[in-house]
């Protein structure tokens, strides 16, 4: 496992693509604040009242989004390099040389959640110290329990891009080319996106119907693609962070299970 | 003997396609087996499945005894080294690179290895180089792909269709290699083709298999003897001629031309006078016949397709 573990990170390593998502991540990191302090600059008071984050903190959490910006930038080229394995039919090497096929989908799993959750993280602290160039870090002074709340925050983004991470390699492994497991990441990722978004445009207007409103809220802060799961801004309540840890445990278990089944089930080209 | 591969009813459907029908095949140690069909003949299914790229829709493979329905199967598929329809290669690398990512799949220590198989296939003149994989021609993509099986030592090495590709240099060179690696190292070979010329260089075995169905298993010795001779007979009633012939003889015949070939060493007089106490012959005409023409009288026709 530790072998192929090593030959995947090579391979991702390798790849132009990769190469590819490093120069985007540089290019992304510093054109986003830069836009937003141009936008700022010529709009003033517009720009926060069209809820535009104005302070490094916010644009440093935004970094990891999986659906918009680099995330999803960054998750479809992702798509390209694991699908490659099979494309090319390097995956064969593996199978033929006695390893087990749940082997090879955990080895790229875990490839793919190490260098994905790296490379996020490479993004989110190069917006970062773009942003404190050019904005403040928050609006109030920066207290312990600030840092405390950031580095929960940043486990819990890190946590959605491991289910990202699972839901890229189920995809690699069960569509026939690259082209596809791009859509239906798209897909998937954006009809969650939509679904969560709608929920939360009803909940306001279901305050009278308890079991419905429940119900909603529930989608809503399980859905781990639309991340609505901020505490108050400072501190998780632990309602909060159990929402977060069960919602991610079961869309992990949910695409590694089903990873599992379409490599045992697939006939490898 | 040892049997180092074995199939037991192997069958795979496609869909509704039935594309192996119940396959037995057994391959000894030693053996360079020559596994002979035309395209589409399901040649290549059968390795898939016996590498376990594929999953059997019925029946069973055996790797140096162990059952593919057992765990020990991942034990004994580390003794197979295979190159299966194109060569599995990353084509941004370059030689050494795809040579040591394989070392690395396989847990190979042995800092030599990677120089010494990319001699072993005439590749080494490329160690150290920078040249990607992606850039090779066919045949040096060929040669990469058998050094990959043969970096950790197989036991075993399936190679499907190996001559593809390769200039008439480069066959000869495949060639004795496989002759080489055999009677030096007492590895096994499943050799898959369609170029029955090729294959009779080098196979002690053939498996010859038309439309899903292993049709004969046959020694080279036999081959040879079976396909060495041949009988032309053409009579005044050709139809009542071919059922003389198959009431008479055990052995491979065909319709051919006018006549019924008869293949394989028959006593002459004892079956010609057989038959010509049933019908009339008007032509006699006793020849030598290639391999390819004894392939197509086993899967073109006759009583035992």
């Amino acid at each position: 496992m530790f072998n192929m573990l090593k030959t995947d990170l090579r391979r991702i390593f390798k790849d132009k693509l990769f190469l590819v998502i490093c120069i985007i991540c540089g290019v992304f990191a510093l054109l986003t604040p830069l836009l937003l302090y141009a936008v700022g600059s010529i709009a003033g008071d517009a720009a926060q009242m069209l809820g535009m984050g104005m302070d490094a903190k916010t644009l440093f959490f935004q970094a990891f989004n999986p659906v918009n910006d680099f995330g999803l930038v960054a998750s479809v080229l992702f798509c390209i390099i694991l699908c490659k394995d099979y494309s090319q039919g390097t995956v064969r090497n593996k199978i033929i040389s006695g390893k087990s096929r749940s082997a090879v989908f955990l080895s790229a799993l875990v490839a793919c959640t190490i260098v994905l959750c790296g490379i996020m993280l490479v993004y989110a602290f190069l917006t970062l110290g773009v942003s404190l160039l050019l904005f403040e870090y928050q609006a109030t002074p920066f207290t312990a329990n600030d840092f405390g709340y950031a580095v929960v925050t940043l486990i819990f983004k890190l946590l959605t891009f491991v289910v990202v991470s699972a839901l890229i390699t189920f995809l690699s492994v069960s569509m026939k080319n690259a082209g596809l497991c791009i859509v239906m990441y798209i897909a998937i990722t954006m009809l969650f996106s939509i679904i969560g978004a709608s929920f939360s445009m009803v909940i306001p207007m279901v305050t009278d119907n308890e079991p419905l409103k429940f119900f909603l809220e529930f989608m809503v802060k399980s859905n781990v693609f639309l991340s609505t799961v901020t505490g108050n801004g400072t501190t998780y309540s632990a309602v909060d962070v159990a929402y977060v840890l069960i919602s991610h445990a079961i869309y992990f278990a949910l695409f590694f299970v089903l990873g599992l089944v379409a490599i045992k089930k697939k006939d490898i080209k | 003997m040892e049997v180092v591969l074995k199939t037991n009813d192997l069958s795979k459907i496609y869909g509704k396609r039935l594309v192996l029908d119940k396959v037995n095949m057994t391959v000894e140690r030693g053996d360079i087996y020559g596994f002979v069909g035309e395209n589409g003949s399901g040649k290549t299914t059968i390795i898939r499945l016996v590498c376990g790229l594929a999953r059997p829709s019925g029946g069973s493979v055996q790797l140096f005894g162990k059952d593919d329905t057992s765990p020990e199967i991942l034990s004994a598929r580390k003794k197979v080294g295979a190159v299966v329809e194109t060569p599995s290669i990353y084509l941004n690398m370059s030689a050494s690179e795809n040579l040591q990512m394989q070392c690395d799949i396989l847990g190979v220590k042995d800092e030599n290895r990677v120089s010494e198989v990319l001699h072993t296939v005439g590749l080494g003149h490329l160690l150290g180089e920078k040249k990607k994989a992606g850039d090779f021609s066919l045949g040096m993509r060929q040669r990469l792909g058998i050094a990959m099986a043969l970096l950790g030592e197989p036991e075993l090495i399936i190679l499907d269709e190996p001559m593809n590709g390769l200039d008439p240099a480069g066959i000869v060179d495949i060639r004795e290699l496989i002759l080489h690696l055999n009677k030096q190292k007492n590895i096994t070979f499943l050799v898959s083709s369609h170029i029955l010329g090729e294959l009779s260089l080098v196979a002690t075995k053939y498996g010859i298999i038309s439309r899903g169905r292993l049709i004969k298993e046959i020694s080279a010795t036999d081959l040879a003897r079976e396909c060495g001779k041949s009988l032309y007979l053409e009579s005044d009633d050709n139809d009542r001629l071919f059922e003389v012939i198959s009431n008479l003889y055990d052995g491979h015949f065909d319709r051919e031309g006018n006549g019924v070939r008869v293949y394989g060493d028959v006593n002459l007089n004892e079956f010609l006078i057989s038959v010509m106490e049933k019908c009339t012959l008007t032509t006699i005409n006793n020849t030598r016949t290639g391999i390819e023409d004894y392939y197509l009288s086993i899967v073109g026709g006759g009583k035992n397709v």
